[in-house]
């Protein structure tokens, strides 16, 4: 029997997608390290909890795309998801309702269009471009009716001043071991979610179905259920950023979540989730967003314009995608 | 009294008005290993589905591992735990052996997964085997007989009663087949059955226990061990198709023995493996038929690369490639647009003037039949699938065709065919490179053969020592009775 013992090393790397993680993770340090250099202030402690909390979300975004991603789907709905749970748990809590009941419903209604978009995809077999291109439009129309065509008041001027405060620290002012509290909601839901993927029969059909859905099917895969778990995921995520949004304006906006499901392609490309499924892990997600959100801070501080910021991150997002295909068809290291 | 373990009794089974399986008997019988040997294509693809899920029958009963699974009567539409292995792999590529085997398999309840456990489960499973494969590798890392030893293992693991291959033997080596036959007969010992199906009576002959005759979606003789030691041509001739290959066989070989060969190089293939890290050299001579056997799929994926780049450069060269009918037949064009495509090579202004394409019609009409001009190319049968390509390329008027697997998937009658299409480019002067692992037709029509070790080396084999290829091959007595025994030399 074959049964050499792999170094460690090898073994770090034998595991899928983990490669393109480590190299985002290369890419990170130096990132941070050439914007540290060029401004100090981006070492600076402070700085560093901005980062963390800012990268929450896209990694929150991420985590939502990835798994829809590695299905070989995609999900256009989450900006929408977002824009309309932030609208519709402002809108109730203006209202008096409990901050609590307020974020069931909204997870509710953003279960909803996960649902919506796992059948439309996994059991109408519609391209899931324009599944979810629909999905994105109601659910933005939603976000838009929930408070008649405009922008809630502050939440607090429903809730009251005291269980406003609650609810903002709670999402995104408050601190926890000195940490933002976004932060660790985003860590939970990290490790909630990579366990998921890495270690359960369900991340195993996900991987499957991305991979190669006909012998997913062959082998028992349940393929309807499995992409029908991943849109409900991605709501669930996409939910989560909304209430950040709310606590962070301390009200709803219309257009909040805008374009966050590109930030959310990004964030999982960079990492190495693959857009043509199968492959990539959320450890790379992490890394996929803190880059973006490195880039975006640094360019800040370095004073890029935002256009720069916008071409520089582009470009990275499209090389990234550039390189998988190209590792895919095996195009490097061959002779001519 | 041994265990039936499958029965199809009187089974017709209908789809879209047409008959696909009428009045079919099946028994298999725990620890067998039954044959199946199909003549047409006709109630194959039925009966695996039918294996396999419980649709509605128009008549007939199926019992399976003595349950009444389905009936005329009634159909659940349920699934039954049959594992099928077939040429598409039914595995996940980005995933490990031991997911495959365990987790992704029908039944498999548990949620969280213990990799170290997973692998040390399935460590005596392929130790049993005599595989020399680790839990953790991915499947993409696999040959492609691994990939089926996996798949086995999974039916193994999973507890199927009955697992079906279905010509499994196009894709393996000889020598991969054989050990899969003893793989299968150590299975076969523990009790598990074996539905073995193949076109090539050959390969099914003195491995399988009894072997079934499958015309036009019927049964029409099973044939026990015995009498395939003892009679094999004489039940293979009952069958129509199967004289009528021999004779040409036959035919072919008298008339190529009478034809002067000149053994004028026509080109000399060179390529290099990065797999084997070695370069991959031989002559091919004007006008030959030269079988190549390649047994490292890897080596013969570089070649097939090779070609597909190469071939474009080359006016004077064609590919037919694996699965044609379905690999080089483009939807949505019409036939002549499919017909005249590689001739735009040759004649660019062939689809502004519409004189070239009529005269072309004209002249291919008395070989392919008026009708199918005005045929949609998706309707066209198979049989006329094949005459397309086939055409298609003759109009390229190429020097050298290379064919990779031609005969791979085709039934009995459609393999007649094949061989027929290849004699006529043959007969036309052109050279043909035969790139298989299936050597069974291919030395029928083959002058040379060149086997490419899993090394690299190749190695030479003459005409005269075609009857001593380390496999069955049908036609050995043939070469026999043409000239003395050559000798075996590497290069």
């Amino acid at each position: 029997m074959n049964n050499k013992q792999q170094s460690p090393v090898k073994k770090l790397l034998a595991i899928r997608g983990m490669g393109a993680a480590l190299t985002a993770f290369v890419g990170l340090v130096i990132i941070y390290i050439a914007f540290g250099l060029i401004n100090s202030a981006v070492f600076s402690g402070q700085n560093i909890l901005n980062l963390l909390r800012s990268m929450s979300k896209y990694l929150l975004i991420g985590i939502a795309q990835s798994y829809v991603l590695i299905t070989g789907n995609i999900d256009l709905s989450i900006g929408s998801m977002v824009g309309m749970s932030a609208m519709i748990s402002a809108t109730l809590m203006t209202t008096g309702m409990n901050p609590l009941l307020a974020i069931l419903i909204s997870l509710l209604c953003c279960l909803v269009i996960g649902v919506v978009n796992g059948y439309l995809v996994g059991k109408f077999k519609l391209p899931p471009f324009i599944a979810t291109l629909g999905t994105m439009f109601v659910a933005r129309g939603i976000a838009y009716m929930v408070n008649g065509n405009r922008n809630t008041d502050a939440i607090a001027t429903g809730i009251g001043k005291e269980a406003a405060d609650k609810f903002q620290n709670f999402f995104y002012y408050g601190k926890t071991l000195g940490v933002y509290n976004t932060f660790w909601i985003a860590m939970i839901v990290f490790i909630i979610f990579f366990f998921v993927l890495s270690k359960t029969r369900t991340g195993r059909h996900i991987y499957a179905i991305g991979s190669n859905v006909d012998a997913a099917k062959l082998s028992g895969v349940d393929v309807v259920a499995t992409t029908i778990k991943t849109y409900l995921i991605s709501a669930t995520c996409s939910c989560l950023v909304g209430l950040i949004l709310c606590a962070q304006a301390g009200m709803g906006n219309m257009e909040a979540g805008n374009m966050y499901e590109m930030y959310g392609v990004a964030a999982g490309v960079i990492g190495g989730v693959s857009p043509l499924g199968g492959t990539g892990i959320l450890l790379g997600t992490l890394a996929g967003a803190a880059v973006w959100q490195t880039l975006e801070n640094g360019l800040n501080m370095i004073g890029a314009q935002v256009g720069i910021q916008r071409v520089v991150i582009g470009v990275i997002v499209v090389v990234a995608v550039l390189l998988d295909v190209v590792v895919r068809n095996g195009k490097f290291g061959k002779r001519k | 009294m041994r265990k039936e373990i499958l029965r199809m009794e009187r089974v017709t089974y209908k789809e879209a008005d047409m008959t696909r399986l009428e009045d079919f008997n099946l028994q298999i019988y725990e620890g067998e290993i039954m044959g199946m040997l199909p003549f047409n294509g006709q109630g194959m693809a039925d009966l695996l589905k039918l294996l396999q899920v419980n649709l509605p029958l128009y008549d007939g009963y199926i019992y399976y591992n003595g349950e009444q699974v389905n009936s005329w009567k009634e159909s659940s539409g349920t699934h039954n735990r049959i594992g099928v292995i077939q040429a598409q792999s039914s595995l996940v590529e980005s995933m490990t052996i031991a997911d495959n085997v365990f987790v992704l398999r029908q039944g498999f309840r548990q949620e969280v997964i213990h990799e170290e456990l997973l692998n040390r489960q399935l460590q005596p499973f392929l130790k049993e085997i005599g595989m020399e494969m680790t839990a953790e590798t991915k499947v993409e890392r696999l040959t492609v007989f691994q990939r089926v030893i996996v798949e086995l293992l999974r039916s193994v693991v999973a507890g199927n009663h009955l697992i079906v291959l279905e010509e499994i033997g196009a894709l393996i080596s000889d020598r991969e087949l054989e050990y899969l036959h003893q793989i299968l007969h150590h299975y076969a010992e523990k009790g598990f059955s074996f539905l073995y199906i193949s076109p090539h009576f050959e390969e099914e002959n003195n491995f399988c226990d009894r072997i079934a005759f499958l015309t036009n979606g019927r049964i029409w003789k099973v044939i026990p061990k015995e009498m395939m030691k003892n009679q094999t041509w004489e039940i293979y001739d009952y069958n129509h198709y199967n004289m009528e290959y021999n004779q040409m066989v036959r035919f072919h070989l008298e008339k190529r023995e009478l034809e002067e060969k000149t053994q004028e190089i026509y080109t000399t293939w060179r390529s290099f493996s990065e797999t084997m890290g070695k370069k991959l050299e031989f002559p091919i001579y004007r006008g030959e038929y030269l079988a190549v056997q390649i047994h490292e799929n890897t080596i013969l994926q570089e070649i097939i690369e090779k070609l597909q780049t190469d071939t474009v450069k080359d006016e004077k060269a064609a590919v037919i490639q694996e699965s044609p009918t379905v690999s080089m037949i483009f939807h949505g064009l019409s036939y002549m647009d499919n017909l005249c495509m590689s001739l735009s090579r040759r004649m660019g202004n062939i689809w502004k003037t519409s004189s070239i394409r009529g005269s072309i019609r004209r002249e291919y009409e008395s070989l392919l039949g008026e009708e199918v001009f005005d045929m949609k190319v998706e309707d066209l049968s198979e049989r006329q699938k094949y005459q397309l390509i086939y055409s298609r390329v003759m109009l390229q008027n190429p020097q050298i065709v290379y064919c990779i697997k031609p005969f791979k998937g085709a039934d009995l009658a459609h393999r007649i065919h094949i061989w027929k299409l290849l004699e006529m480019l043959l007969d036309r002067g052109i050279t043909v490179v035969d790139i298989s692992l299936n050597l069974s037709d291919s030395l029928s029509l083959a002058d040379r053969l060149l086997m490419i070790e899993h090394d690299g080396t190749v190695r030479e084999i003459p005409k005269e020592d075609f009857a001593f290829v380390p496999r069955n091959v049908p036609w050995r007595t043939f070469y026999r009775g043409s000239k003395t025994q050559g000798a075996y030399h590497k290069k």
